[in-house]
């Protein structure tokens, strides 16, 4: 009778089962959890909802406004959003998302204002500007070396 | 109706208790399957919450099934095992019972099991159709044996009533009889190794693979109420007669929870036989049992 040492030995040696919910162990500090964004260093380029192959990241613009929103239930925790973030403004969590049971209850939305970065100069234009800072400095230069004194004086 | 017979039908062993105890004993079932199979198992209230998920829950309209005999008869079941805990004579000194109500409660139990077969049929499901023909032959099978037991039962007290059919146990007859109703109690609940109709692996649950919502809730509450009203029936037979009411009512509760645990153990510790094999152990085997407990019965009333 194999079967009823089995269940004896089974019985004996306790369950390997746990019960749910639980709080769970990560084994790697390399888990794929849930992605944060930082709200106050977040330029709201898009770039994260642009690359999302699920859709869970949404960016919606009104204006100088704009809303980003997150849902996990959509997310494959593929991070792709973070690889492209340039102002590395998303982070992911190492750990479990908590259980839910209501569709969207994870969801995080956060409302913005767009911060524009400064436009960087068109080519012509900084091209005169770097011309005209030349002149000036050139022009400057003479005077500038007759003020100064002699710092190697002559053998 | 008299007040024993109110007491029996709505309190105890009926009602009141047979639909808690009922969700208990499948909760102990699978809990101690669990333990033995190194797993942590459900808790202990599952079986009601199941049962109250389940009648909350919004059943969907399918055409070409008929929604309302698919209702009817989980719910019938449940009315005849009541009627059938009614029938049990736990204090059989109070006037229990009447003549020939032994007869009632074989047709009372034997009614979930043609309910469990029609509703596969009625479900349009193939997988249902397979399950209630397994269940079908699987009832013919066991039933062979469990009449013959009932029958033995009958032949030592010359009645069928109930009350009575646990008074003769000084004769062999009557623990042979017995232990073909235990043999038999498996295949009626649909337990391992007898588990074929409801095969989950092979043809998901059989005649309730279509069974959504409060009408599975109730098939589940029926199941339960099987699960009392078969123990309690080999508990009222096995219990000493003239017990004080309330060492009756702990030795029945008692008794069948013994049941439960042997048949955990045995659901743990066999797989699930095909139906030929069910077939054989039950009219090759138990049937033999049950053969020679009625021969003895009747040589032992002939010699007397």
């Amino acid at each position: 009778m194999n079967i009823l040492k089995l269940i004896l030995d089974n019985l004996r040696q306790g369950t390997v089962s746990y019960r749910l919910p639980h709080v769970h162990e990560c084994t790697s500090n390399q888990y794929r959890g849930l992605i944060h964004n930082d709200a106050e260093r977040c330029v709201g380029c898009a770039a994260c909802a642009y690359v999302c192959p699920t859709a869970a990241i949404e960016v919606k613009r009104a204006g100088d406004n704009y809303s980003w929103s997150y849902d996990p239930g959509k997310c494959t925790f593929c991070s792709r959003c973070i690889e492209r973030c340039r102002p590395n403004t998303l982070t992911m969590e190492s750990k479990l998302p908590p259980l839910y049971s209501a569709q969207g209850e994870l969801k995080t939305v956060l409302e913005m204002v767009r911060k524009r970065p400064a436009k960087p100069a068109t080519p012509a234009v900084a091209a005169a500007t770097a011309v005209a800072s030349a002149a000036v400095n050139a022009a400057a230069k003479p005077a500038t070396a007759a003020l100064a004194p002699n710092p190697e004086p002559a053998k | 109706m008299n007040t024993v017979a109110m007491i029996a039908l709505f309190a105890f062993p009926g009602l009141l208790f047979a639909i808690p105890a009922g969700w208990l004993s499948v909760w102990a079932e699978h809990k101690a399957v669990a333990r033995m199979q190194r797993r942590i198992g459900p808790p202990m209230l599952q079986p009601f919450w199941d049962f109250i998920k389940l009648i909350g829950k919004r059943t969907p309209a399918r055409s070409g099934i008929e929604a309302n005999l698919l209702r009817l008869y989980p719910a019938l079941s449940i009315l005849s095992l009541l009627g059938a805990l009614a029938l049990l004579p736990v204090f059989p000194q109070n006037g229990h019972g009447f003549s020939g109500d032994g007869i009632l409660l074989v047709a009372l139990l034997e009614l979930p099991s043609i309910c469990f077969i029609l509703a596969g049929f009625t479900s349009g499901s193939l997988f249902g159709e397979v399950g209630a023909v397994r269940e079908a032959v699987l009832s013919v099978a066991n039933n062979l044996v469990f009449l013959l037991a009932m029958v033995t039962l009958a032949v030592t007290q010359d009645t069928f009533q109930l009350a009575a059919l646990g008074g003769a146990k000084l004769n062999p007859g009557h623990w042979i009889a017995v232990i073909g109703i235990v043999l038999c109690i498996p295949a009626k609940l649909r337990l391992n190794p007898f588990s074929t109709s409801s095969a989950e692996q092979e043809i998901y649950s059989g005649p309730l693979t279509e069974y959504a919502g409060a009408a599975l809730g109730l098939w589940q509450m029926a199941h339960g109420l099987e699960w009392i009203a078969l123990t309690g029936l080999v508990a009222t037979l096995v219990m000493p007669l003239g017990a004080p009411w309330w060492a009756a009512a702990v030795l029945f509760v008692a008794i069948s929870a013994a049941l439960v645990l042997l048949y955990s153990i045995v659901a743990a510790a066999t797989a699930r036989f095909t139906l030929e094999r069910s077939i054989n152990f039950y009219w090759r085997w138990a049937a033999v049992l049950a053969v020679l407990a009625i021969v003895s019965t009747v040589c032992m009333r002939w010699h007397a």
